[in-house]
């Protein structure tokens, strides 16, 4: 009997992601823009990766994660991007104990059982987007500094620009301000990656988060958030080779795990 | 006598208590460890059966160590505390400042010092858990509690109405194990007062048995008595000074030193005779100064009430509004009716009048409804005769900050001065929009 | 989906009782509220139960500031909000002021100055201690008086001491209803219709229960992810249940006002029987109400103890350990400030809880669910 072949598709509500696995290996995989349409999105990549990788649906078995996979009508299961992203993270790192994600709208820190790989405990960002890669993006708007770059200008800082408020709104009137006073941009972008980190890591401190932490989303790809973050827990946290597609990952092992019993 | 050695001279007593207030630390552990005191944290000013009891009350951010600024050090090792003689060597430092400016450069840097430290242990209490959505004064407070709250021999609580203090104050056993409680009911109906009493009662017998010691009538009267000398002296600035068309001093130090006081009134800086003899002084000192024309005549600059402070404000605001010409008041304790005195007689039972000052305080003051509470504020807004009120909303208080829409129109209908409302969260957070607000308030005038 | 029929049909009920002479207390929904002296006096209580949305949320923002919790906005939202969705709360001729929490407060006045009820005012003292006991029977006394001042009619002792046995019998029967093997969802609906009507739906909620009680589906063993939900009541046409068993989940037992606070404080006949004054027996209650949030210094303690041996006994007698969903509504004083205090104090005693904070608007729908299913997946 050949081996099953699992895919995981993760919806978020900025990027969609897609892995085929097979073994537990990581076979093919895609990434696009999410729209409001998700539905589609997620379909167009599961035609193009099951095409180009002479599949039929009958051989795969789909498991949907993310903001939108309840979307996915096609998928043959589904879990939330909490479990997709725990289990994801183990592939990386079998030792990960816990994660911190940041993505567009949410973030969320989880905590790994060392017994079984299971989530014990979470905690997730409250509506506002204060900690989120959402609070980034307008920040880096505010500054006029493409997103990709801020993170590294903000390393070049070391005198961090202090920006004391949480909320989203706020803050992009203090880093205004702050500009018009003369501060560098680069002091500033540093102090909103600071805020973004202080933020992110209260919320993991509150579950207890411990080494080996894991950084995922798409804004672990932003080496100033996991520097202001390590400085705040106080320990080495480790990017997985491609931090957006931990959910989707997750979810195909899931599929895998739940197929093998 | 100089204008120079004026200046040292003068506001000693506000610098003196400054230097408490930030070097409670090493006094705390004195009490503790040397003669032996319990300590017990207090908050909101309820600090007399504490004091009565012959234990040390803490407002519990006076455990934490704070940068000195190194006038104040020096004033302190210079001065007697009793005979505040000034030395010849302190004189010699004080020239390495800008003596005029002394008082103003000291004071800001205090109520800074105190205000870092209340926003790195609201980020401490947010850590421990209190959610955002919660005030700033119990955020920080708790902050305070996961500090060094395992210092404190015991926690004195009084319920009050607002409901997010009273289950806050449910939660601070996980930091500090012996709790007393003292249950104010919420009104005054038929013998509430004599339960009151009886509750009152039994908080002493608390004490009692957490200190040792026997509270009898006379001790109880003799706080009562320093208190009420204190609440007079407080009366005397808010009434008196700040009514005044010539300051002491420069309004934005003399808000200052209305922060500070509001601040420190809530445990005496842990020892009652040294407070009200440094209040005493400042009382003195501040008519000396009007009196010699030293300081600066405020008389075109409106007076503006800004309330509530208790639960967190942001400091920047009564230096804005200087700027902007006025001048600012915190008054929240007269306000919520914490400056009456308690009466002490030879025949009265003094458990029974404290009981009386706690009722009163909740019926009258803090207020059973917003009715009560946004009457408080019009009185003592009539009664300081302020010409404005800036309405300080605590994000996340339920309680007093509820009441604005109600007070607005209050202030409309009974006392016809321009207010507006500013937001607080945190201290440093909306600085901007606070300077918006204020600028187009004080357009008003 | 919303329950517009039970609306309707409540709106007919109080019309009905409005036009046979009968005045309408409204009240904030929580315990310690003596409704037996208001029905003893022939009024009719109206709890306001109704689950909140964005549209009262924002209706409410010129009398609260927004953060205020969303129940309490909503509560402003009912009688503020155009279209009016609750009509039938015109009816009400008084509002109950009451310090559960200073929302309640806050709420009650609001409500009595701006849309014209007048208002009756019952405040409770913060523990229970002896003299809080005294307190509670002081505040009885004056709202009787009160109450007796509007209707002119002094009320018998022997009324009150007849509603507080009605009351008490119908808990007993609504009681019965924690024990049925049903979905979740169901005993909720049970619950708040017996909350809102009060004894006059008894023999409605009995023939309900004998009906379920020859049914011998049994949902508890079969339904995978039980739980027990505590902290804010699930209020009328609130999409919360939905998610929950959408989710996978069914709820055992409403550790909440609306739920096990609500049907578990009834006396045994022996007390009814000792105790002669009435107003001794609600007294009594209020004493014995060791779980009710209002009071402080322990009443948390005695919900984690309680919810803890909750789930050691399911775990004994149905073998599944079950996790527990505490459910807070945004800003509310009472459930929000000690969260993380409560999760980690159960789950050092081996308990697993989500702490489910969220307010009434549509765009936290998605989150909750996820939070919810992640739950789930977790336990
Ligand atoms: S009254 Fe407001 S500021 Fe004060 S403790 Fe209560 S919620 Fe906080
Ligand atoms: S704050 Fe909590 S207890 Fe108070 S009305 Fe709101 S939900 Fe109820």
């Amino acid at each position: 009997m050949s081996e099953l072949k699992c895919i995981g598709i993760d919806i978020g509500s900025l990027a969609t992601k897609i892995v085929l696995m097979s073994n537990g290996d990581m076979v093919d995989w895609r990434l696009n823009r999410s729209t409001y349409d998700f539905k589609r999105v997620g379909r167009d990549l599961f035609d193009d990766i099951l095409t180009k990788n002479n599949l039929s649906r009958s051989e795969v078995y789909v498991m949907s994660t993310g903001y939108g996979r309840n979307t996915i009508d096609f998928a043959d299961d589904r879990i939330t991007e909490i479990s997709a992203h725990a289990r994801g993270v183990q592939f990386f790192y079998p030792e990960a104990r816990s994660v911190i994600d940041i993505g567009g709208q949410d973030s969320k820190a989880i905590l790994i059982s060392r017994k079984n790989g299971n989530v014990i405990d979470f905690q997730m960002n409250d509506k506002c987007a204060a900690g989120t890669g959402r609070f980034l993006e307008v920040m880096a708007h505010a500054l006029e500094i493409p997103i990709d770059e801020i993170g590294s200008l903000a390393l070049e800082s070391n005198k961090p620009a202090s920006i004391s408020s949480t909320c989203t709104v706020f803050a992009e009137s203090e880093v205004i301000s702050l500009f018009a006073q003369g501060s560098l941009k680069k002091d500033i972008a540093a102090g909103i990656h600071k805020s973004i980190a202080k933020r992110v890591a209260s919320m993991a401190k509150r579950i207890g988060v411990e080494p080996l932490l894991v950084f995922t989303g798409g804004v672990a790809k932003n080496i100033a958030v996991k520097k202001y973050l390590e400085k705040e827990l106080d320990f080495e946290i480790f990017q997985p080779e491609y931090p957006q597609l931990t959910g989707a990952i997750g979810a195909a092992l899931i599929a895998k795990d739940k197929n093998a019993n | 006598m100089s204008i120079f050695t004026e200046d040292i001279v003068n506001f000693r007593s506000v610098l003196q208590l400054a230097y408490n207030f930030l070097a409670g630390r090493d006094y705390l552990k004195k009490k503790k460890f040397q003669e032996r005191k319990k300590l017990i944290s207090v908050a909101l000013p309820f600090s007399d059966l504490v004091f009565a009891s012959g234990a040390v009350p803490v407002f519990p951010i006076r455990m934490e160590q704070f940068k000195v600024h190194s006038y104040l050090t020096a004033l302190n090792s210079a001065t007697n505390l009793i005979g505040w003689n000034l030395t010849t060597k302190l004189l010699s430092f004080v020239r390495k400042f800008d003596v005029l400016k002394i008082l103003d450069t000291v004071l800001d840097d205090v109520i800074h010092t105190i205000n870092d430290k209340y926003n790195e242990l609201y980020d401490l209490g947010i850590d421990h858990g209190i959610s955002s959505d919660f005030c700033y004064g119990i955020t920080g407070l708790t902050g305070m509690f996961v500090s060094k709250g395992k210092n404190l021999d015991a926690n004195i609580n009084f319920t009050i109405r607002c409901s997010a203090w009273n289950k806050y104050s449910e939660t601070l056993k996980q930091f500090v194990p012996r709790q007393i409680w003292v249950d104010i009911p919420p009104r005054n109906i038929d013998n509430a007062l004599e339960l009151l009493t009886d509750n009152v009662s039994q908080a002493i017998s608390d004490l009692e048995e957490i200190t040792g010691n026997i509270v009898s009538d006379n001790s109880l009267n003799k706080q009562f008595r320093i208190g009420n000398q204190i609440k007079r002296f407080y009366k005397t600035i808010l009434y008196e000074f700040s009514a005044s068309d010539f300051y002491p001093c420069n309004p934005a130090t003399f808000s200052e030193i209305l922060a500070l006081l509001g601040l420190s009134y809530q445990d005496y800086n842990s020892d009652n005779q040294r407070y009200l003899e440094s209040f005493s002084y400042l009382v003195k000192e501040m008519r000396e100064r009007i009196n010699k024309g030293i300081g600066m005549d405020v008389s075109d600059m409106p007076r503006i009430l800004l309330t509530p402070v208790f639960g967190g404000w942001e400091p920047e605001s009564h230096e804005i509004l200087y700027e902007l010409g006025a001048r600012t008041i915190y008054a929240d304790w007269e306000i919520l009716n914490l400056l009456e005195e308690i009466s002490v007689s030879k025949n009265s039972n003094p458990v029974e009048e404290y009981a009386k000052f706690l009722l009163n305080a909740t019926t009258r003051g803090i207020g059973y409804d917003q009715e009560a509470l946004t009457d408080s504020y019009i009185e003592t807004a009539k009664a300081l005769n302020v010409d404005g009120l800036v309405f300080n909303q605590v994000f996340g208080c339920h309680s007093i900050s509820n009441c604005y829409s109600l007070l607005r129109r209050k202030i409309r209908n009974k006392l016809e001065i321009p207010t507006t409302v500013i937001n607080f969260n945190k201290i440093g957070d909306n600085v901007e929009q606070v300077k918006t607000r204020l600028g187009a308030f004080m357009e008003m005038f | 989906m919303d329950n517009i029929e039970l609306l309707e049909s409540y709106n007919s009920y109080l019309q009905e009782q409005k036009a046979n002479g009968k005045k309408i207390i409204a009240y904030l929904t929580h315990d310690n509220v003596p409704i037996e002296l208001f029905e003893a006096a022939g009024f009719v209580p109206l709890p306001l139960i109704f689950a909140g949305k964005d549209e009262l949320m924002d209706a409410s923002h010129s009398y609260l500031p927004p953060s205020t919790c969303s129940y309490a906005q909503s509560c402003i939202g009912y009688f503020s909000s155009t279209p009016r969705t609750h009509e039938f709360l015109d009816l009400a001729d008084y509002i109950l002021l009451s310090n559960h929490c200073v929302s309640n407060i806050c709420v009650s006045e609001i409500l009595s100055n701006n849309f014209n009820r007048k208002r009756l005012d019952f405040y409770v003292s913060y523990t229970r201690n002896s003299n809080a006991l005294k307190y509670y029977k002081l505040e009885l006394k004056h709202l009787q008086k009160e109450i007796e001042g509007i209707t002119k009619e002094r009320i018998p002792d022997h009324r009150i001491k007849e509603e507080i046995i009605r009351h008490n019998n119908f808990k007993t029967i609504v009681e019965q209803v924690s024990k049925l093997n049903i979905p979740g969802s169901e005993k909720l609906d049970i619950y708040q219709k017996a909350i809102l009507y009060g004894p006059a739906i008894q023999a409605e909620i009995e023939e309900i229960i004998s009906s379920y009680k020859s049914n011998t589906k049994n949902t508890n063993s079969t339904h995978p992810k039980n739980v027990i939900f505590t902290g804010c009541s699930i209020f009328i046409n609130d999409y919360l249940m939905d998610l929950i068993e959408d989710a996978g989940g069914n709820i055992v037992l409403f550790d909440t006002w609306i739920g096990r606070n609500y049907y578990s404080q009834t006396f045994s006949e022996e007390v009814i029987a000792s105790l002669n004054d009435p107003i001794d027996l609600l007294t009594k209650r209020f004493e014995n109400n060791v779980y009710g949030d209002h009071c402080v210094p322990d009443s948390l303690d005695n919900k984690i103890v309680f919810l803890e041996n909750y789930v050691n006994e399911y775990h004994k007698k149905y073998g599944d350990k079950i996790g527990v969903i505490n459910h807070i509504i945004k800003f509310c004083d009472h459930f929000s400030l000690f969260q993380s205090y409560f999760k980690e104090k159960l789950q050092e005693r081996g308990v697993q809880v989500l702490n489910l904070e969220r307010d009434y608007s549509r765009s936290i729908k998605g989150q909750l669910s996820t939070r919810i299913e992640a739950f789930m997946e977790m336990i």
